[in-house]
């Protein structure tokens, strides 16, 4: 593995190369090729080099102390201004510092170091045969000692513990999550729930919205839903133009005077659906683009989702306001395999 | 075995370096080699490995900038562990960023705002740790495309490509899980899509995606789940797969392109010690000066400006990092399939995007060197560098392969395009979805046409030697243009002995005493066969020429007049 051997097996041209060198070179890989730069040939340039490179790293020095002053200068929490000056000081200065080093080393390599052309053998990774035979005759002999082969109960016994033993850190992932059960289907929506203002948690009333405009409401004050139940309430209450609402069969009273409520949450990964484009009254999902089709139900007119946005029956109490008149027939956001 | 052309004996001057290093070791670092040799006997090791003669060409370093980028995540990673705090609970935030004042949010965001804008140096170190991610994964590519079309995978290697490979997915997994973590409105918004996808899988997504979430979107237990994941668990893993990594290389000593010198069985460089350590360690600080310039003047993720998630909210135009970016663009292009199955729902247009297509690709990826060796039934060791354009079927598999993970991100910018570029949105979607299907096997034709021109260009110029336009008029009063040999080592640096040969000859399904050989029913020989179609090329031979054709006294001839005028 040496380069003991390699000396052996370079040929004869690679080894006068290597007995005419200096000693150094006795320890060293072979020489193929002695490389002579002009920092070799002429010492004067080998010095105008050697001062370049220190130019290098006490740029690198200046680096460190502009670090520390930038850092001693700028406060980021003072203004935005001194947020941005401190993240530029810091880091410019940081870079000089780092750069520096590297021109330095790397000139220094390149320029002061020699750029011999050396050679080693690889000596394949195989072993011989006869190694190999008695690694093999190893790992036989040391089997056969253990007496598994002959044991059958033993290897039974250990086999049905250790693949026992693969359960226990199965098992007790088990309370990573809860099971699916009914959650993916249901909503905070339901009967009578009121159709509050997302911002201001107020409810929305017959007349706030202008026509061909849109709100987002919620059954219950941001505030007061967990994470989870908000993810999937967001619904769209859009007000159309008069007469351009066409019911999908079955559901011709769900809307209440040209508004109409759907789920936000778009039905191929669970994005909110955030723009409402009211020349074509098309909602359009940011994420991956699906399109649906307001005036006829929401249906898909492009992109990846395969289905309708769910649509919330509503319509209005004794005080104006709007309500649901049920919760969602249909789970909402993206499909899922017990979805049916 | 080595053939050594141009040796030279070493009598030339040198003014620096050389003759310094000539003068016997001082006994104090002999006596503290010593001790340590006594203990450890290190002596050997270090004689062997201070002298491992390592190649060099700059392809090698994308593999370093890799790992420098590492080692600088790890550091500035460390950094904003002090501060950053991954939690869910609701805050309100009264931090130095007048614009969010009051809001409620996160800890996650709360604590990622406070780090940016209240500690010095903060904002700076979340920067570097996001370009060099960037910097990671687009090495590791540039790495790994490196060691697919130069053949570097092959026997021996094939075990450091899977972990090679292995680090590219663990890379993808980390960097999703670190953006994930400030809780802003663009990382919400991928987590989102993320749960969507984990439901999209049969029978057990909703399961998956439960068990991983700690329950329904976005999940309590999310954000401190994805911190020990992001700055734990796999960073350990990456830390000891690159080790096993460096280590088998070290072993098996690198490959390097053919020359003069360089033989199957040997490695021309320069020794690991001094220069090669010293000039790796200034890349090092290169590639960091890099990253601190890009943290320090390229605004990176600024999460103040997507503000907190919110479920209800998205911002147009979202992007995931690059890494991610593709799959965002296979989710855009598929069409909206959904089957019913037994009462059960299966999205295709989910399943097939974010995980069917990853899967098959990746699975490509991991086996190739495996089913490269199974077809050319190839079982050598090699440690020359394939040059691309003598493997042509290989270099068309890989850029066949690039062509559709561009096609892929692009499509995940789609948006932008039609925005930039005034086309209509669903245009964008039908070219990308045409393109993935027709473009990546042009690519693939294309690049073997170009491979095998290159070829016999090569060849050409290695036996014809290359022309130097000089026109000299021929006794018989015939014109030609003078055409000069190229020095030994250009033709050696062609590689022409490593060049792809024809498929063997198989031998006839029918022999002579009409047996049918039992290869020749095989369907998996047939797959092989087939395959073996798309790796090996007929073999690019010489043209003939008008050289080829002309008597010998003509040939002799030209000969004395060229070689006459030659010099």
């Amino acid at each position: 593995m040496s380069e003991h051997n390699s000396e052996k097996h370079a040929p004869a041209s690679v080894l006068a190369a290597a007995s005419h060198a200096s000693e150094e070179e006795s320890v060293r890989p072979p020489l193929i090729e002695r490389v002579i730069r002009p920092q070799d040939a002429d010492p004067k340039r080998a010095r105008r080099s050697e001062r370049l490179i220190a130019l290098f790293f006490l740029l690198s020095a200046v680096g460190t102390i502009g670090f520390i002053a930038a850092y001693v200068a700028y406060h980021p929490s003072n203004s935005t201004s001194e947020t941005q000056s401190s993240n530029v000081w810091l880091g410019a200065s940081l870079a000089l510092t780092l750069a520096g080093l590297a021109a330095g080393i790397i000139g220094w390599v390149r320029w002061l170091m020699p750029a011999h052309e050396t050679v080693q053998e690889r000596h394949g990774l195989a072993s011989s045969e006869d190694e190999l035979t008695d690694a093999a005759q190893v790992v036989m002999t040391g089997f056969d000692e253990t007496a598994l082969p002959r044991r059958s109960l033993l290897k039974r016994s250990l086999g049905l513990s250790l693949g026992l033993l693969a359960l226990p850190p199965i098992v007790i992932l088990r309370d990573l999550g809860p099971l699916p059960e009914k959650k993916l289907r249901t909503t905070l929506w339901e009967k009578n729930s009121p159709l509050l203002n997302a911002e201001t948690g107020k409810p929305v009333k017959l007349g706030d919205l202008a026509v061909g405009s849109f709100t987002t409401v919620v059954p219950k004050p941001v505030d007061d839903m967990t994470p989870e139940e908000y993810a999937k309430t967001p619904v769209l209450l859009i007000r159309l133009e008069p007469g351009l609402n066409k019911p999908f069969p079955g559901r011709e009273n769900w809307a209440y005077q040209d508004h109409v409520a759907y789920s936000k949450i778009c039905t191929h990964v669970g994005c909110p659906v955030g723009l409402y484009q009211k020349q074509s009254h098309k909602l359009l999902c940011p994420c991956h683009q699906s399109t649906f089709l307001v005036p006829e139900a929401c249906k898909v007119v492009f992109g990846p989702a395969a289905r309708r946005l769910p649509q919330l029956p509503i319509t209005v109490n004794a005080s104006g306001e709007f309500i649901a008149t049920a919760g969602f027939d249909e789970p909402v956001g993206p499909s899922f395999w017990e979805r049916g | 075995m080595t053939t050594i052309r141009g040796a030279r004996p070493s009598n030339a001057p040198t003014a620096t370096g050389g003759a310094t290093g000539a003068r016997p070791a001082p006994t104090a670092v002999k006596n503290a080699l010593r001790e340590i040799d006594e203990r450890f006997g290190t002596a050997r090791f270090l004689k062997r490995n201070l002298n491992k003669v390592f190649p060099d060409h700059w392809s090698f370093m994308l593999g370093e900038i890799a790992l420098y980028s590492f080692v600088i995540l790890l550091l500035t990673g460390t950094f904003l562990t002090l501060f950053f705090r991954p939690g869910t609970n609701e805050v309100v935030y009264h931090g130095a960023y007048v614009p969010l004042q009051n809001v409620k949010m996160t800890e996650a965001f709360e604590s990622t705002l406070r780090l940016s804008f209240d500690i010095r140096g903060g904002l700076l170190m979340r920067q570097i740790h996001h370009w060099a991610a960037l910097v990671f994964m687009a090495a590791i590519v540039c790495h790994m495309c490196r060691i697919f079309f130069t053949g570097a995978f092959r026997k021996p290697r094939e075990t450091n490509w899977l972990i090679g490979f292995t680090l590219m997915t663990l890379g993808i997994f980390e960097g999703f899980c670190g953006y994930s973590l400030p809780d802003d409105l663009l990382s919400g918004t991928g987590l989102r899509i993320a749960y969507g996808v984990a439901e999209s899988i049969p029978i057990v997504g909703s399961y998956v995606a439960m068990f991983a979430f700690g329950g329904q979107f976005p999940g309590p237990d999310l954000i401190p789940r994805l911190y020990i994941v992001h700055v734990l668990l796999i960073p350990g893993i990456l830390l000891a797969l690159i080790t096993a990594h460096m280590l088998i290389m070290w072993h098996q000593k690198h490959t390097q392109w053919p020359d003069a010198h360089r033989t199957n069985d040997n490695v021309v460089g320069a020794p690991f010690y001094p220069a090669f350590m010293a000039k790796t360690g200034g890349f090092f600080f290169a590639v960091f000066a890099a990253v601190a310039l890009l943290g320090a003047v390229v605004q990176i993720n600024p999460v103040w400006l997507y503000g907190p998630y919110n479920p209800a909210q998205v911002g147009a135009g979202s992007q995931p990092d690059f890494y991610i970016g593709w799959l965002e663009g296979t989710l855009r292009m598929m069409p909206n399939w959904e089957n019913n199955f037994l009462g059960h729902t299966i999205s295709w247009n989910v399943l097939v995007p974010a995980v069917v297509v990853p899967g098959v690709f990746f699975t490509l990826i991991a086996i190739y060197p495996a089913i490269e060796a199974w077809v050319t039934k190839d079982r050598g060791q090699h440690n020359i560098c394939d040059r691309p354009r003598n493997k042509p079927g290989r270099t068309a598999f890989g850029a066949m392969m690039i062509a559709y993970f561009a096609i892929m991100l692009l499509a995940g910018g789609n948006d932008l395009i039609a925005v930039h570029f005034h086309i209509s949105l669903y245009a964008t979607t039908w070219i990308f979805r045409v393109a993935f299907i027709v473009l990546p096997p042009i690519v693939f034709w294309v690049t073997r046409r170009v491979c095998l021109g290159l070829q016999r260009r090569d060849l050409h110029s290695a036996h014809h030697g290359y022309e130097t336009g000089r026109i000299v008029m021929l006794p018989n009063g015939e014109f030609i243009e003078v055409e000069a040999a190229l020095p030994p080592q250009q033709i050696a640096r062609m590689g022409l002995e490593y060049r792809q040969r024809s498929a063997p000859q198989l031998p006839p399904a029918v022999d002579q005493h009409g047996v049918r050989s039992p290869a020749s029913n095989s369907p998996i020989e047939k797959v092989r066969g087939a395959l073996g179609g798309f790796i090996y090329e007929p073999e690019v031979g010489l043209e003939p020429t008008h050289l080829d054709e002309e008597s010998e006294h003509d040939a002799q001839e030209r000969h004395e007049i060229t070689s006459g005028l030659g010099d």
